[in-house]
C-alpha cells in the first residue's frame, strides 16, 4: 500500500509522535526500529569515525522515513550523519531524536552539523560523569557489599543487573523522546539541575558504599579460608591508606600483589612438594 | 553429553558478555560480578564463581570507558574465570590462579578490542563520503557486530581450551598457610575497595557513615556468632 504524501510539517509531527502521543502507524514502527538500532550504536566503533558510522545506522529507519521516495537526498542524509561523531552511548537517543526531528522539518545540514557538534561533548561528559564514574561503581559496590554480607549469589547478581538498568533504560528512553519531542531545544534538557543531583546523590551513596565494603572487607571470613590473623589487621589499614592515596595506582599495584601471591604460593609449594 | 552442553554454555556466556562489553545492549552482563558468577554457576560452582567475580570486579572498579580509551575487557575473561574454578579442584589455589587467568584475559581481550577498532577503520568508517547508500552502513554496521561476535567467541574459546589443558595437567602445589593466603587475597581487596572510593570524590562524611554501617554489621556478627 502507497504512503501518501507528506507535508514536512506534518512528517515533522509524526516523527515527533511517540513523544506527544500523535502518529501514523508507519512514523511510530520507524521510530521503534530506531530505538532499538541504538542497542548496536558501538557496533561499528572505530578511531577515525567514533560512533559515526552506528550513528546513522540508527538514524536510518527514520531517514527512510522521511525521504520516503527520494534516493538521493536519502543517500546524501546517510554521507551526512556517518561523519564523526561521539557521545555517551546511553545519552546517544537524544542526538539521534532531536536529529531525525530536525532532518523531518528539513533543517539547513549546516545547522544540524552544527548541532550535533555541540551536543557530542556534552552528551558525552554527562554520560561519563553520571553513568561510568558514578552509577555503575555504585551499583558494583553495592552487589560487592552484598556477596560480603553472605547474601545469596543470585540476589546480588539480580540486585546489581535491575539497579543498573533501571538508570540505564530510562535514559534510553527518555533521551529518545525528548529528542524526537523538542529537536535543537534538547540543550534545556541537559541543563536540568535534576542530573547534578541525581549524580550528588549517587556519589553519596557509592561514597557510604566504599566505607562500608572496606570494613566488611577486613572482617571478611569465607569458610574457604576463615578469620584473618590478627597480624593482618595492621596490614589491611596499610593497604586502604595506600588505595585511598594512590588510587589511580591501585589497580596496578594490587595486580602486582597478586602475582607476587601467585607465584611465592606455588613455588613455595613445588619446592616444598 | 552434558559437558558440550555446558561448554557451549559458556561459550555462549561468553559471546553475549564480549558483545555486551561495547557492541550491544550494554546491560552489563559483561561486569565480572555477572558473567563470572554466571560461569561458575553454570559450571556448578556458584560460590566460587562469585568469590571470583567478587575479586575480579573489585579489580575493575577504577575501569573507565572514556571515549576511545584503551581498557582491560572484562567479559570473556570473567567468564574464562568463572569456568576455570568450576572446572579446577576446589581450594585456594584454584581461586589465586582463577583471578590471575582472569586478569591476564582482560589484557587479552582489551588488545583484541583495540584491534578490532582499528579493523573497523577500513570496515565501516565513511568519513568524507558525499552520497552513501544506506544499505552500505547497514552492512558495514552489522558485518562489525559479526566480527565482534566471532572475537569474543575466539577469546572465550581459547581461554576455556588453556583452562582445560590446565585442569588435565593439574595446578601446582601451594605452600602458603590457607589462613595466610585468605588475608592477602583481603588486602588486595581492601586496597581496591579504598581506591573505589575515592571515584566519588572528596565525600568523607559518606564514606564514614558507610564505615561506622560496616563496623556495626562486624560487631553485630561477631555477637550474633558468640551467642550461638
Amino acid at each position: 500500500m502507497e504512503r501518501p504524501p507528506l507535508s514536512v510539517t506534518t512528517r515533522a509531527g509524526d516523527i515527533a509522535a511517540p513523544a506527544v502521543g500523535v502518529t501514523t502507524p508507519e512514523a511510530r514502527r520507524a521510530a521503534r526500529c530506531a530505538a532499538c538500532r541504538l542497542l548496536s550504536l558501538q557496533a561499528s566503533f572505530n578511531y577515525e569515525t567514533l560512533h559515526g558510522t552506528g550513528f546513522a545506522y540508527a538514524l536510518l529507519p527514520l531517514l527512510r522515513y522521511i525521504y520516503d521516495r527520494d534516493d538521493d537526498a536519502l543517500a546524501r542524509a546517510v554521507a551526512r550523519h556517518a561523519e564523526l561523531f561521539n557521545a555517551h552511548p546511553y545519552l546517544a537517543p537524544l542526538a539521534v531524536g532531536a536529529v531525525g526531528r530536525l532532518e523531518a522539518e528539513a533543517t539547513d545540514p549546516m545547522l544540524i552539523r552544527r548541532f550535533k557538534n555541540a551536543l557530542r561533548s556534552s552528551l558525552g561528559a554527562l554520560g561519563d560523569q553520571l553513568v561510568w564514574a558514578t552509577w555503575r561503581p555504585t551499583c558494583a559496590l553495592a552487589a560487592v557489599a552484598l556477596l560480603l554480607l553472605g547474601v545469596p549469589w543470585w540476589i546480588a547478581v539480580l540486585a546489581f543487573l535491575i539497579a543498573y538498568n533501571v538508570l540505564h533504560l530510562h535514559l534510553r528512553v527518555w533521551g529518545f523522546h525528548r529528542g524526537l519531542r523538542f529537536g535543537l531545544e534538547v540543550a534545556r534538557a541537559l541543563r536540568s539541575p535534576a542530573w547534578d543531583r541525581l549524580r550528588q546523590q549517587a556519589a553519596q551513596v557509592g561514597a557510604g558504599l566504599a566505607g562500608f565494603c572496606l570494613v566488611a572487607a577486613m572482617a571478611w571470613t569465607p569458610a574457604w579460608w576463615g578469620a584473618a590473623p590478627p597480624v593482618a589487621t595492621p596490614v589491611f589499614v596499610a593497604a586502604a591508606a595506600v588505595g585511598t592515596l594512590w588510587a589511580d595506582r591501585s589497580r596496578r599495584l594490587a595486580i602486582g600483589l597478586w602475582i607476587a601471591l601467585a607465584a611465592s604460593g606455588f613455588l613455595t609449594g613445588s619446592k616444598g612438594g | 553429553m552434558v559437558d558440550v552442553v555446558i561448554w557451549a554454555g559458556w561459550l555462549l556466556l561468553g559471546v553475549a558478555a564480549g558483545l555486551d562489553g561495547a557492541s550491544f545492549g550494554q546491560f552489563m552482563i559483561s561486569r565480572p560480578v555477572v558473567a563470572a558468577t554466571l560461569a561458575g554457576a553454570w559450571g556448578g560452582a556458584p560460590q566460587a564463581g562469585a568469590l571470583v567475580g567478587l575479586l575480579l570486579e573489585a579489580f575493575h572498579l577504577r575501569v573507565l570507558p572514556i571515549g576511545a580509551a584503551r581498557y582491560p575487557e572484562s567479559g570473556p575473561a570473567a567468564v574464562v574465570a568463572g569456568a576455570a574454578i568450576a572446572l579446577w579442584p576446589p581450594g585456594l589455589p584454584a581461586l589465586v590462579a582463577a583471578v590471575l587467568v582472569g586478569l591476564a584475559w582482560e589484557a587479552v581481550g582489551g588488545w583484541s578490542v583495540h584491534r578490532f577498532r582499528l579493523a573497523n577503520i577500513r570496515r565501516a568508517s565513511f568519513p568524507a563520503a558525499d552520497r552513501l547508500p544506506p544499505e552500505r552502513v547497514e552492512r558495514a554496521h552489522r558485518a562489525c557486530l559479526r566480527v565482534d561476535a566471532m572475537r569474543a567467541a575466539t577469546l572465550t574459546l581459547a581461554g576455556l581450551a588453556l583452562v582445560a589443558l590446565a585442569a588435565a595437567v593439574g595446578l601446582p602445589r601451594w605452600g602458603w598457610d590457607v589462613r595466610l593466603t585468605g588475608a592477602a587475597v583481603a588486602t588486595t581487596l581492601v586496597l581496591l575497595v579504598a581506591a573505589a572510593g575515592r571515584l566519588f570524590g572528596p565525600r568523607w562524611r559518606s564514606f564514614v557513615v558507610g564505615m561506622l554501617a560496616g563496623c556495626a554489621w562486624w560487631l553485630g556478627q561477631t555477637a550474633w556468632n558468640a551467642m550461638r
